[in-house]
């Protein structure tokens, strides 16, 4: 999608269409790498649309490519879920994911959330991370962002995400077995935001 | 699961066509609700403030609206970079009045812990950079600003953010929100400057999603402005902002 076009997409149906049929395979992998509930993982889905949906006028291209800014409103909103259980959660959402799941999407779905096992123990292991440092770590090492792109859906500058990233790192590696190189976390790098939707 | 689901249909599609509905309805509001339709968030940059004070109304409206007393600040805090173990500080007063004092965006669990010890039913939440939760939260419309009128002021060190509270104006059923961010890149606030809000809800409140500010600002915050630097803008009963530099 052009990014001129994206502060469209929250009056624009076929501007929303694009950018959804660019996104929705990666936000709902996005999600997977955190949330291993089906229900809980179509709610997000539908969740973070919405809230690209009421916020895409908040979408500035000089800072980095429309995923990158997609991906900080789903890290923020699934980051809220995980706080709060999803209590309350999809009673007030005017679209409920889970209730559009059939039966011929279960398959796929839990595939989705079988594959991304290994990532979700790393971002269960990311809780013992101060916030800002674990925005950056997810975004890099979960997402496969650049820490350039990361600075963006984390809202703070490059170098601060640079920093954030070097102490998270060393914070996690510290607190899982020490500073031996097996400790870092070994996940499969997701394809390059690029890649995923332009 | 649903069994009434269209066959052949998956759940992308059937999603993209709800969604597709909100912004069909969206588009079809009319230009004068905008504010409404973008309410809090979606008429400025997420990392820019906009010149001007339109923003204002609807922010200053909701103050007086669901929130019983509000004060916000700007903070120099260094975010995200402090351990857990020294993030809050809660320490009841002898008069009581509970002072906390915040100074690093972590560990909002423990901070709604220490303040409900306090006596103080209270929910936390610390979002990324620019983002504020939806409003509103309280389904208490109206609200009795003067029920709510209580001692609670923010102010700012190098370090930190302290507010000091009367642990009477929260009573039953009342919670102190609490919800903070970092500023967004390229704001117009100090470089890795943080955001405080506190206000006070009257009934249930809901759990806080996340939604991008317009210009960062928490909930219920209150903004300078323009032309008298350092001198509040308020309205409704102990409302305030102030930011300050590193």
């Amino acid at each position: 999608m052009e990014t001129q076009q994206l502060d469209q997409i929250g009056t624009d149906p076929e501007a929303f269409e694009a950018f959804y049929r660019e996104n929705v395979e990666g936000v709902q992998r996005f999600v997977a790498r955190r949330v291993d509930d089906r229900d809980r993982a179509a709610d997000l889905t539908a969740e973070i649309f919405l809230a690209a949906i009421a916020s895409a006028r908040t979408y500035d291209r000089r800072l980095g490519p429309p995923q990158a800014w997609l991906y900080g409103i789903a890290r923020v909103t699934v980051a809220a879920d995980r706080r709060s259980h999803g209590r309350e959660r999809a009673r007030i959402e005017r679209v409920r994911g889970s209730a559009l799941i059939g039966e011929d999407d279960i398959a796929a779905m839990d595939a989705r959330i079988d594959a991304e096992a290994r990532s979700r123990e790393l971002y269960a292991a990311m809780d013992r991370l101060a916030e800002g440092e674990r925005a950056v770590l997810e975004l890099v090492v979960l997402d496969g962002l650049s820490v350039s792109e990361a600075a963006v859906a984390a809202g703070v500058r490059p170098v601060t995400a640079r920093v954030r990233l070097y102490r998270a790192r060393r914070k996690l590696r510290a607190a899982l077995e020490g500073p031996s190189p097996s400790a870092r976390p070994a996940v499969t790098k997701p394809k390059p935001i690029e890649e995923e939707g332009s | 699961m649903n069994q009434g689901q269209d066959q052949g249909v998956g759940f992308e599609e059937r999603l993209l066509a709800e969604l597709r509905v909100v912004v069909e309805e969206r588009a079809a509001m009319p230009v004068d609700a905008g504010v409404e339709r973008n309410r809090r968030h979606a008429t400025e940059s997420l990392h820019g403030r906009v010149s001007g004070d339109r923003r204002l109304a609807p922010r200053l409206a909701f103050g007086g609206a669901a929130v019983a007393a509000v004060a916000a600040g700007v903070l120099a805090v260094s975010s995200g970079t402090g351990d857990t173990s020294s993030a809050f500080a809660v320490e009841p007063q002898g008069d009581g009045m509970v002072r906390v004092e915040i100074s690093s965006l972590s560990d909002a669990e423990g901070l709604e812990k220490a303040l409900g010890e306090a006596g103080i039913k209270a929910d936390v939440n610390y979002l990324a950079a620019g983002m504020t939760c939806q409003e509103p939260r309280s389904g208490a419309g109206g609200g009795h600003p003067e029920k709510g009128r209580m001692s609670v002021g923010i102010k700012q060190t190098p370090e930190s953010a302290v507010f000091t509270i009367n642990r009477d104006a929260v009573g039953a059923g009342d919670t102190l929100l609490v919800t903070a961010s970092p500023m967004p890149a390229g704001g117009p606030g100090p470089e890795d400057g943080d955001m405080v809000g506190v206000q006070v809800a009257q009934g249930a409140v809901s759990a806080c999603v996340p939604v991008p500010a317009p210009e960062a600002l928490p909930p219920g915050a209150v903004t300078q402005s323009n032309g008298a630097p350092g001198s509040p803008h308020t309205t409704g009963p102990q409302q305030g902002f102030s930011r300050s530099s590193n």
